[in-house]
């Protein structure tokens, strides 16, 4: 039983720590949570679904298909508002505001062209499993996992090891000193977009592949992210550990209570964090070490 | 002619909204999302009241204004704690453990089903039945809230408010109690969105949790921010903008439901070109987050 949990839980919490680990460069690199990242997953998702669905397209394509779309739109996204935005002199709060409207308008988008209601991504099996040591194991948490972990590794080898991670994390700690040294900013915070639009449309495709598609599916996973952020303080390892953590937790209170307050738990979470550890939390995230 | 008076109840409705959250958005610089649940709770205090207890029902509105405030305090005092980002994440985290209460305390809000079959209101002896009874009842109540918001924001009070907005530790270093206020500012706030849920349920006879969802929140913040935040006629401009859009869709000939995702498509693009290029608002004098 408490193994079931705890895979369940490590399956969630993939898919949190995929969404935080892009929600968590916007968020150190622009300095604003972009909503509109919690709508990019859904679009990835229903992209894929629709290449499946009505084009027949193979697996493989569908979802390079869906990803794709996401970091157009998230490059266009930056290059439509945000950078116009931020050559202005906004601050994160416009910013933020700014991405509320995509989102807006997004879901909006996403509703008319599908309609409100939950699709299933077709060619899953519900329930299908196979049983390993008493725990069942489902096939999309499998692809979840091990997709994830191979998405961790590159992306913490792209954060210290190559040039575009290094130039990024000196933007997150000084943008204006960054500037001075000769970086060209705005092509690197691109790539920074562009990565975490990767990241998010990952997650949204494998999302759909566990729990099916719906307009705001993206939504409460982008706020499980921020959570994630505030627990995790914003490190790769931190974000990745506390995601587990969230995921986990989700999983174990179902137990307890009923499972349609499962998605209340991370809030309270939430709630309870900025109650108890406040000092953490005050102002920006304290630590600056790693994007 | 019926028609035009439900849109004017809303117009009264979602400005009384508008005008309280503006208290905090526009004078108080602090962005919450949780309007809609305050929205709720007093709907759902009101509506549960009068048809559980037959509890009259000026006293109902009072006790479910009463509630929000208890409600703000709690959801407030950690939320004020934190910074402009973390401010706004605490309150989406309220408006979504909010909204799972209504939507899944079956015993209390009956969940997805709704409350049927709320009265109309009495008020010493007048019932209000017919349309333009309520728009006379919602115009008054949106009045009310704008006197009220007008009163706090334009004294001592406000000064202190509009400080605080601007900068916050220079308000507290000349001896003002930053927290004190902003408490003070969240709990009007949530009183009046309050009100306006109680006018709601006794309006609509029927509420559900579909009416008070993360979505209908950032609604009234777009609102705000279209009309202008901070200033006189913002809320009721971008109210009345914003309820009377899908009304205008519908009269060129999109279907209600094609309309309803329109609205939502344009007020979200309509968000993002005004703070691109109107950051005051239409009305505004203040730029929010500038």
């Amino acid at each position: 039983m408490a193994a079931q949990f705890l895979l369940n839980g490590l399956s969630v919490g993939c898919i949190y720590a995929l969404a935080a680990l892009g929600v968590g460069l916007t968020y150190r690199t622009y300095g604003f949570f972009n909503f509109a990242y919690g709508v990019l997953s859904a679009l990835a998702a229903y992209v894929s679904y629709a290449m499946l669905f009505y084009f027949r397209a193979p697996v493989w394509l569908a979802i390079s298909a869906g990803v794709a779309g996401a970091i157009l739109l998230g490059g266009f996204s930056h290059y439509i508002v945000y950078k116009p935005l931020r050559s202005r002199g906004a601050n994160s709060l416009t910013l933020l505001l700014s991405s509320v409207g995509l989102f807006v308008v997004l879901v909006g988008c996403l509703v008319l062209a599908f309609g409100e209601e939950s699709l299933a991504m077709p060619g899953e099996r519900v329930g299908a499993g196979h049983l390993v040591l008493g725990v069942r194991v489902a096939g999309s948490q499998i692809v979840i996992v091990c997709s994830s972990l191979v998405v961790f590794l590159g992306w913490w080898l792209a954060v210290t090891h190559t040039k575009c991670g290094r130039l990024l994390r000196a933007i997150a700690s000084d943008e204006y000193l960054a500037r001075l040294h000769g970086v060209r900013t705005e092509s690197i915070l691109l790539c920074g977009i562009l990565a975490s639009s990767f990241v998010l449309a990952l997650c949204g495709v494998l999302q759909a592949l566990d729990t099916g598609l719906s307009p705001t599916m993206g939504f409460e996973v982008f706020l499980a992210a921020v959570v994630v952020i505030v627990i995790g303080g914003g490190s790769v390892i931190g974000n990745v550990a506390a995601a587990m953590f969230l995921g986990i937790i989700q999983q174990v209170a179902v137990w307890i209570m009923p499972a349609q307050w499962q998605a209340a738990i991370v809030f309270v979470i939430l709630i309870l964090f900025l109650l108890l550890r406040p000092q953490g939390l005050r102002g920006k995230l304290q630590s600056r070490t790693t994007v | 002619m019926e028609y035009t008076f439900h849109i004017l109840v809303l117009v009264g409705i979602y400005t009384t909204l508008a005008v309280s959250l503006d208290l905090l958005v526009g004078h108080t610089g602090l962005l919450s999302v949780a309007q809609a649940a305050f929205f709720g709770v007093g709907a759902y205090a009101s509506a549960l009241l009068e048809v559980h207890f037959g509890v009259p029902f000026l006293i109902a509105v009072a006790s479910s204004m009463a509630l929000a405030v208890l409600v703000a305090i709690v959801v407030a005092s950690p939320s004020l704690r934190l910074q402009d980002d973390f401010f706004i994440i605490a309150t989406l985290g309220f408006q979504m453990i909010l909204f799972t209460v209504f939507n899944n305390w079956t015993n209390l809000t009956r969940g997805p089903l709704g409350i049927p079959g709320i009265p109309r209101p009495v008020i010493f002896g007048w019932t209000v039945q017919s349309h333009v009874e309520f728009v006379f009842l919602a115009f008054v109540i949106a009045a009310s809230a704008y006197l009220v918001v007008g009163i706090l924001s334009t004294g001592p009070f406000g000064r202190v408010l509009h400080a605080i907005r601007e900068d916050e530790i220079f308000t507290e270093s000349v001896g003002k109690h930053a927290l004190k206020f902003k408490l003070t500012a969240f709990a009007v706030s949530a009183a009046l969105a309050a009100c306006a849920g109680s006018l709601y349920a006794h309006y609509m006879t029927y509420i559900d949790p579909t009416s008070f969802t993360v979505m209908e929140s950032i609604l009234v913040v777009s609102m705000i921010i279209i009309g202008g935040a901070g200033s006189r006629w913002g809320p009721l401009v971008g109210a009345v903008v914003l309820v009377t859009l899908p009304e205008a869709l519908r009269f060129v000939g999109f279907p209600s439901s094609v309309a309803a995702n329109l609205r939502q498509i344009i007020y979200g693009a309509l968000l993002v070109i005004i703070i691109m290029f109107r950051p005051r608002g239409l009305m505004g004098k203040y730029g929010f987050g500038r």
